[in-house]
């Protein structure tokens, strides 16, 4: 599913030089596996999670997901890219203020993805009955769940979480993970980065960023 | 074209009854609104893959964020946009007064003169007999040719009676100006101007501007009627041939007979009164004066493109063009395109101001909304559908903000004209309204507003789209 060779990545250092993050990273994950990619602080876990789900095409190395090679898409197709084949969900939420619930989770359809159903979506994490509320109405698992949904809108081929527990408390991150499990059960492939071993955890395969290289 | 012929010829009398600029005016809306389309259109395959109804939202969501903001930026597009809608119409409105009712000069017509300076028999200059008229018409692109043959007596009227309800008792000085009828006939509204012969009533026919510096000027200041086309036709008035009040008349007998008015035409002799040319002959005969020649012909010509050609050839007979009409209107309608220019460019520059103000506010609502944008990006927005958000943004503040000025625009319009007219005191060619608001006028303004708009948005849309998703939601 998801297929990574040699994956480089340097940013500048601000005082002329560059620094390199990834360093040659390979990566093979198979359909409907739950991998969690763990690492400090600045390792690159989630420089690695964007090149991955096309948010970065400033890299070296190849990347392919759900058969799609992403180097050499233009624009408009990684864009196409990111609203069917792969979706996030991020540690801060990052929802839309000013959108309730439901129009949140139908972001995607605003930019051309089909066939999803915010109603069905918001219904399988469970926040059916607050379709009509705004972001700032919710709790932070409340949220997250809203951003859940949101990615699960257009039906993805993988799932990709930034740390996706970490600002929750333990009772609600231990309801994400486990809403993450099922969904893995459900078929959904699921990539995650994170430092929290609760996460770690519950996936089916660990993989350890440092270095700039995977292990 | 009748603007353009009149423009590009350095000879003739260039008259103009339709609206000469009405074509040129045209041609820049049909430019405008050309140019607009064609942004529209590039700025719509831009936002192709979003759906109009999510674009409406994002932009209502944005705007509802920052309504001071919004507002702030319609005004300025409303200021530029109001101003420009309403000075253009004011030049409209005074350009179509000084070609409609103070000069109004005709394109396809050529006055054409005797020179005063004449080279005698060898090309005939010197004075215009039939022979000459006959030459005339049959130049290449003239459709007709009237003459005109001034009665070379003096002649005034003393009259002492009733004059629509008011008894006057005045002597005046009369210039009379006989004309092939058909010049004037579609305006005479008695009989068929024909000489009636010795003893009967001349037809006559005053000048439209004549009638109305009568009623704004002289028929106020003496306590007389106002007078319409219709009211004047039929009056008669006493005239005698060969008599003067200021110059020595000549030698021959003096023809008493009257005058009868039967009709107001823009063609008529300003200075005078317009008679039929058997009635000029006959008189001029009678008193022993020139009765061959002719003081002038007004040619028409096929189409005003025919008059530059006409002209020339005109001169080559040796003849002049009498162009002081066609220069006072040139003139006048000069003066009042750079006084619209200059207004609607100070119009424009505002536009512009409102266009950087545009531009900052956007900027500044970009750089607040990077996370946001990157969450779309995120979730598949491609950099040009984020572009799309932005302009669509501009181009709603630019709509609104124009439509907002045309309407004020117009209301002040409204509200001057109803204050001009009511307080202004009565003057020569006072217009019924002195605005001029075709219905393009305010949908140009709209669309410029919306231009500038979009100017504006132009570099926050290239940051917006520049925004790295991947370091805004890591931010």
């Amino acid at each position: 599913m998801i297929s990574a060779r040699g994956i480089t990545r340097a940013f500048s250092d601000g005082e002329g030089g560059s620094l390199r993050v990834l360093d040659g990273v390979d990566l093979e994950v198979q359909a409907g596996e739950f991998v969690a990619v763990m690492g400090r602080s600045g390792s690159g876990k989630s420089t690695l999670l964007h090149i991955l789900g096309g948010l970065d095409s400033e890299y070296g190395g190849e990347v392919t997901v759900a058969g799609t090679a992403l180097r050499g898409l233009d624009d408009r197709a990684l864009a196409r890219f990111r609203s069917s084949t792969v979706a996030f969900v991020f540690q801060s939420f990052h929802l839309v203020p000013g959108l309730n619930a439901l129009d949140n989770v139908a972001l995607p359809s605003f930019f051309g993805a089909e066939g999803g159903d915010a109603r069905a979506a918001l219904e399988r994490v469970g926040l059916s009955a607050k379709a009509g509320r705004q972001p700032a109405q919710l709790s932070g698992g409340e949220r997250q769940r809203v951003a859940i949904a949101r990615a699960l809108f257009s039906r993805p081929k993988v799932l990709f979480c930034d740390e996706p527990t970490g600002n929750l408390d333990a009772a609600t991150g231990a309801e994400i993970i486990s809403l993450f499990k099922s969904l893995n059960a459900e078929g959904l492939t699921v990539l995650a980065v994170t430092h929290e071993e609760r996460v770690s955890d519950a996936a089916g395969r660990v993989l350890k960023l440092d270095g700039g290289k995977l292990s | 074209m009748p603007r353009a012929a009149c423009s590009s010829s350095t000879e003739g009398s260039c008259r103009e009854r339709s609206r000469p600029a009405a074509g040129g005016r045209a041609r820049i809306e049909r430019r405008s609104f050309t140019f607009t389309f064609t942004f529209t259109l590039a700025f719509a395959r831009w936002a192709g893959r979003m759906k109009a109804s999510a674009l409406v939202r994002l932009v209502g969501l944005s705007l509802r964020r920052d309504v001071r903001g919004a507002l702030s930026s319609i005004f300025g597009v409303s200021i530029g946009i109001g101003a420009l809608v309403f000075f253009v119409a004011l030049g409209l409105g005074i350009g179509r007064v000084v070609r409609e009712k103070v000069f109004p000069v005709e394109a396809q017509l050529v006055e054409v003169v005797p020179s005063q300076l004449t080279l005698g028999a060898v090309l005939g200059g010197g004075k215009i007999d039939q022979a000459t008229v006959d030459r005339l018409a049959a130049l290449p692109g003239v459709q007709h040719a009237w003459r005109k043959m001034t009665v070379r007596v003096p002649a005034v009227s003393r009259y002492d009676g009733e004059f629509f309800g008011s008894r006057i008792h005045m002597g005046l000085e009369v210039i009379a100006v006989g004309v092939d009828p058909e010049l004037v006939r579609a305006d005479v509204k008695l009989g068929d101007f024909s000489d009636p012969g010795e003893g009967q009533p001349i037809p006559a026919v005053a000048a439209t501007r004549l009638l109305d510096i009568y009623n704004n000027t002289f028929a106020p200041n003496r306590g007389l009627p106002k007078l319409t086309a219709g009211l004047v036709a039929g009056f008669q008035f006493p005239v005698e041939f060969n008599r003067s009040f200021v110059v020595q008349a000549k030698g021959g007998p003096i023809t008493a007979t009257t005058m009868q008015l039967v009709g107001i035409s823009d063609r008529g002799i300003l200075a005078g009164l317009t008679i039929p040319l058997d009635t000029a002959i006959r008189l001029n005969k009678a008193s022993g004066v020139d009765f061959e020649s002719y003081s002038g012909v007004t040619l028409q010509a096929e189409s005003p493109s025919r008059v530059p050609e006409i002209v020339a050839k005109v001169k080559e007979m040796g003849l002049k063009v009498d162009e002081q009409e066609r220069r006072w209107a040139e003139n006048a309608g000069a003066a009042v395109l750079l006084t619209t220019s200059a207004l609607a460019l100070l119009s424009l520059l505002i536009c512009l101001l409102a266009a950087v103000n545009i531009a900052h506010a956007l900027s500044a609502s970009v750089r607040a909304r990077a996370k946001e944008l990157g969450i779309m990006r995120a979730v598949g927005a491609a950099k040009a559908d984020v572009r799309a958000i932005v302009f669509a943004e501009a181009a709603t503040l630019g709509a609104a903000g124009g439509a907002l000025g045309s309407l004020a625009a117009v209301a002040a319009a409204l509200a001057l004209d109803a204050a001009a007219l009511r307080y202004l005191p009565q003057f020569p060619f006072k217009p019924d309204t002195f605005l001029s608001i075709p219905l393009t006028l305010p949908l140009a303004g709209i669309a410029l507003g919306v231009l500038a708009s979009l100017i504006g948005a132009w570099w926050p849309s290239r940051d917006a789209a520049a925004i790295d998703p991947a370091r805004a939601l890591a931010g």
